[in-house]
C-alpha cells in the first residue's frame, strides 16, 4: 500500500460516517486512552451530570426521598435577594482580590528580578505563603485582625489612629476586607512567581535597545514590560480569578460567611445551604449556577491556553 | 556626527579585568572596526561607549562632551544588537519609529518621512507593516539598522551585527552596511571577531586582546606591519606562519639558526631570539633552494590557489603556503620554502614587532 493511499480521504459517507472511520482507525489510541477517560468521566464528569440531575429535585439530606421540583429551585433562587447580595459580594471579592494579588504580585516579582542583595533568599521566602494551608493562613489572620490581641489593632492604637482594638471581622461593614487581605497575601506568591518568570523570559537587549532609543525606566516598563507580560499577565489572572471564585476556606475559616453573609460567596453560601441546611437539590442549583459563571472564564482561558497566546 | 574619544578606560568586573587602558580616538565619520577574539573586551568597549556598562576608570568623550556620566537615553547614540533586538510586538514602522515617537521633537509627519526615507534606504518600504517575527534574519537585520538611521545619531554602534546571517547574506550585507554608513558620514563603531569583516569594512581597525589595544590603523597597515605577534597572527587568513629562530651576526647580514633554519639573510639586526613571521602567500614554494626545507602533508585545493600545509623535519608546528593552483606537489614530497626579506617580520620576546632596515617605525596607537 502506497503513502499516497494512507492519506486519501474517505470518498463517500456522511459526517457521521467519516467521524465512525477515523473512530476505527485510530481505534488503539482511543483504547489506550479509554482507562484515563473513564476515570476522569467518572469523578469529574458524574458529579456534574449528577449536580445537574439534582438540582431539579427536593433532595433533603436526612431522607431517601426525592421530589422533582423542575425549575423551581432556580425560580426561587432568581427571585430571592440574597442570591443578588451573593453576586455582588463575589464579584467583589473575585475583583478586588484578584487585582490585589496581580498588583502586589507585579511588583514583588520586578523587584525580586533586580539586582537585590538576598535576591535567592527572598525568592524562597515570597513563596511560602502559598506553601502554608490555606486554613493555617487563614487562623492566623484571623488572629492579626482579633480586636484584642491582634497586633493589627495594637499596631493602630499605638500610631494613635484609634483609641481601641476594633473588631475587623465583627463589622459587617469592613469584615469582607479583613477576609480579603489574607486571600491577597495567600495569592500573591503565585501571581509574583508567574510573572517573575515571565519577566525573566523578556530579553535584556530589549531594555538595552529601548534605553538607548531614549525610554525612561517608565516607559520601558510601559512599552517593553506589559507588551511582552500581557499573556502571562492574562493566563495568570483569569486562572486566580477562577481560585478565588471557587475558593472556600479562607472565608470559611475566617468568618464562616458571617457577620450577617457580609463576606459569604457563591461557594459560601453552596456549602451553607446544601450541606449545612441539608438542602441537596437547592445546594445542587446554586452550584449550576456558579459553575455556569466559572465556565465563561473556564472558556476563555481554554482559547487562550491552547492558542498558546500566540495572537497576544 | 561626532568623533569619540576613549582616554585610559578601563573596567573591571569584580576580578576580572576586562578593558584595560584603553585609548584611541575615532574620527569624525570614520567606520572604525573594533576586532579581536571572544573575550577580548571589544564588545565591552562598545557598551562602555553606549552607555550600558560603566567606566570603572578613564573617560569616554563624544563630540565634545565627557559622557562617563550620561545615561545611554541621552548620549545620542544609536545601536544595532548582535540578536537585533527588535520589540516584538511592534510593527517595523513601530520599531523604527519607537525611538522618535518617545521624544516631542517630531511631528507625526516627520518621522512617518524619516521611516519611509530609512525604508528606501534600505529597500524595506514593503516591511513596514510587518511584525518581526514574520521577517527573515536578514530583514530583521535591515530593519535594526533602520531603527538606528531613522534617529539620525551623531554615533552608529554595531555589535556583531551580521553574525546571525548566513554567509552569502553576510558578504552582502557587509557591502551593503558600508554603502550606508558612507551615504550618512556617520561615526560607526563596529564590533566583530571576524577578521575578514574587520579587513574588508573598516576605515581603520582596531585590534584588541586580552582586554588590551594591540593596534590601530588602516588594514593594510595592519597586515603589513603588524605591532606585534598577536596582530600579525590574527590578521590574515590563513595565519602567519611564526619560526622560533636564533639569530647571529654574520657580514653583511644576519644568521638564522632553529626549527630547520640555517640561513643567511641581508638584514641588520641585533643578535638574540626572535620570532620570525612569514605570511603563507609569501612563502615561495620550489625545488630551488630556499631559506628552508619541508614536507608536504596535505594539499587543499582552494579553487584559485592550493594551501599546502607543510612540516619542517627539525622544526616544531605546522607550517602553511599558499601558491598557485596549477602547482600540486605529492603528499610527502620534500620542497624549498622561500621568501623575500621585504615579506618577512620579526618579533622580539614579548612579541613586539622589531623594524629592519628602514621601514618606518609602527605607528602609535593613540
Amino acid at each position: 500500500m502506497g503513502i499516497a493511499e494512507e492519506y486519501t480521504e474517505p470518498s463517500a459517507g456522511s459526517r457521521f460516517e467519516r467521524g465512525l472511520q477515523y473512530l476505527w482507525k485510530h481505534r488503539q489510541a482511543y483504547l489506550l486512552i479509554a482507562p484515563a477517560a473513564i476515570f476522569l468521566l467518572s469523578v469529574v464528569g458524574w458529579p456534574i451530570l449528577e449536580t445537574f440531575r439534582l438540582s431539579f429535585y427536593e433532595s433533603p439530606a436526612d431522607s431517601t426521598i426525592e421530589t422533582y421540583v423542575g425549575f423551581q429551585h432556580y425560580v426561587e433562587i432568581f427571585q430571592s435577594d440574597i442570591f443578588y447580595q451573593l453576586l455582588w459580594q463575589t464579584g467583589r471579592w473575585v475583583l478586588v482580590g484578584v487585582a490585589g494579588k496581580a498588583l502586589l504580585g507585579l511588583l514583588i516579582a520586578i523587584h525580586l528580578k533586580g539586582d537585590i542583595r538576598g535576591r535567592k533568599f527572598f525568592r524562597t521566602a515570597f513563596l511560602i505563603p502559598w506553601g502554608i494551608p490555606y486554613a493555617i493562613s487563614a487562623v492566623v489572620f484571623r488572629w492579626i485582625e482579633h480586636p484584642q490581641y491582634g497586633y493589627l489593632n495594637a499596631i493602630l492604637i499605638k500610631l494613635g489612629v484609634i483609641d481601641q482594638g476594633i473588631g475587623i471581622l465583627g463589622n459587617p461593614e469592613v469584615a469582607w476586607l479583613g477576609v480579603v487581605v489574607a486571600d491577597i497575601w495567600i495569592g500573591t506568591p503565585f501571581m509574583a512567581i508567574i510573572f517573575l518568570a515571565g519577566l525573566q523570559s523578556i530579553p535584556e537587549e530589549l531594555y538595552e535597545a529601548a534605553a538607548i532609543d531614549g525610554a525612561e525606566k517608565w516607559e520601558q516598563f510601559r512599552y517593553i514590560t506589559i507588551p511582552q507580560l500581557k499573556s502571562v499577565i492574562l493566563i495568570a489572572t483569569l486562572l486566580s480569578t477562577i481560585w478565588t471564585f471557587v475558593s472556600f476556606d479562607t472565608i470559611w475559616t475566617m468568618t464562616g460567611g458571617g457577620p450577617i453573609n457580609t463576606t459569604s460567596t457563591l461557594v459560601i453560601w453552596i456549602y451553607q445551604v446544601g450541606l449545612q441546611n441539608g438542602n441537596l437539590g437547592r445546594g445542587a442549583a446554586y452550584s449550576v449556577v456558579g459553575f455556569l459563571f466559572l465556565l465563561v472564564f473556564a472558556v476563555i482561558y481554554l482559547r487562550i491556553y491552547t492558542r498558546g497566546g500566540d495572537e497576544l | 556626527m561626532s568623533k569619540v574619544r576613549l582616554s585610559d578606560v578601563t573596567k573591571v568586573y569584580d576580578d576580572l579585568l576586562a578593558v584595560k587602558e584603553i585609548d584611541f580616538t575615532v574620527r569624525d565619520g570614520e567606520f572604525l572596526v573594533m576586532v579581536g577574539p571572544s573575550g577580548c573586551g571589544k564588545s565591552t568597549t562598545l557598551r562602555m561607549i553606549a552607555g550600558l556598562e560603566t567606566i570603572t576608570s578613564g573617560e569616554i568623550e563624544i563630540g565634545d562632551q565627557i559622557v562617563n556620566d550620561v545615561r545611554p537615553q541621552d548620549r545620542d547614540i544609536a545601536m544595532v544588537f548582535q540578536n537585533y533586538a527588535l520589540y516584538p510586538h511592534m510593527s517595523v514602522r513601530e520599531n523604527m519609529s519607537f525611538g522618535l515617537r518617545l521624544s516631542d521633537e517630531y511631528e507625526d509627519a516627520e518621522i512617518d518621512e524619516r521611516v519611509n526615507d530609512a525604508a528606501d534606504l534600505l529597500e524595506i518600504p514593503e516591511l513596514l507593516d510587518q511584525l518581526p517575527k514574520q521577517l527573515s534574519g536578514g530583514q530583521q537585520q535591515r530593519v535594526a539598522l533602520g531603527r538606528s538611521i531613522v534617529r539620525d545619531p551623531d554615533v552608529f554602534l554595531m555589535d556583531e551585527p551580521l553574525s546571525n546571517l548566513d554567509a552569502k547574506l553576510r558578504t552582502q550585507m557587509r557591502t551593503e552596511l558600508q554603502r550606508i554608513q558612507e551615504e550618512l558620514g556617520v561615526t560607526t563603531i563596529y564590533v566583530t571577531h571576524d577578521q575578514t569583516e574587520a579587513m574588508t569594512m573598516g576605515d581603520r581597525i582596531a585590534i584588541l586582546n586580552d582586554g588590551e589595544l594591540q593596534q590601530i590603523a588602516e588594514p593594510e597597515v595592519c597586515y603589513d606591519r603588524p605591532n606585534n605577534k598577536f596582530v600579525a597572527g590574527f590578521i590574515g587568513s590563513p595565519s602567519m606562519n611564526f619560526f622560533e629562530v636564533d639569530v647571529t651576526e654574520s657580514g653583511d647580514g644576519v644568521h638564522l639558526s632553529g626549527n630547520g633554519f640555517e640561513t643567511t639573510l641581508g638584514v641588520s639586526l641585533d643578535a638574540g631570539a626572535y620570532t620570525l613571521g612569514v605570511r603563507p602567500e609569501d612563502l615561495t614554494v620550489g625545488t630551488d633552494e630556499g631559506h628552508l626545507e619541508a614536507a608536504v602533508d596535505v594539499v587543499e585545493p582552494m579553487g584559485s590557489d592550493n594551501f599546502l600545509y607543510l612540516h619542517s623535519p627539525e622544526g616544531d608546528g605546522e607550517i602553511i603556503a599558499r601558491v598557485d593552483s596549477e602547482y600540486h606537489p605529492d603528499p610527502g614530497e620534500t620542497v624549498s620554502l622561500g621568501f623575500d626579506i621585504e615579506d618577512i617580520h620579526f618579533f622580539d620576546e614579548t612579541g613586539d614587532r622589531v623594524p629592519i632596515d628602514d621601514e618606518p617605525e609602527a605607528i602609535p596607537t593613540a
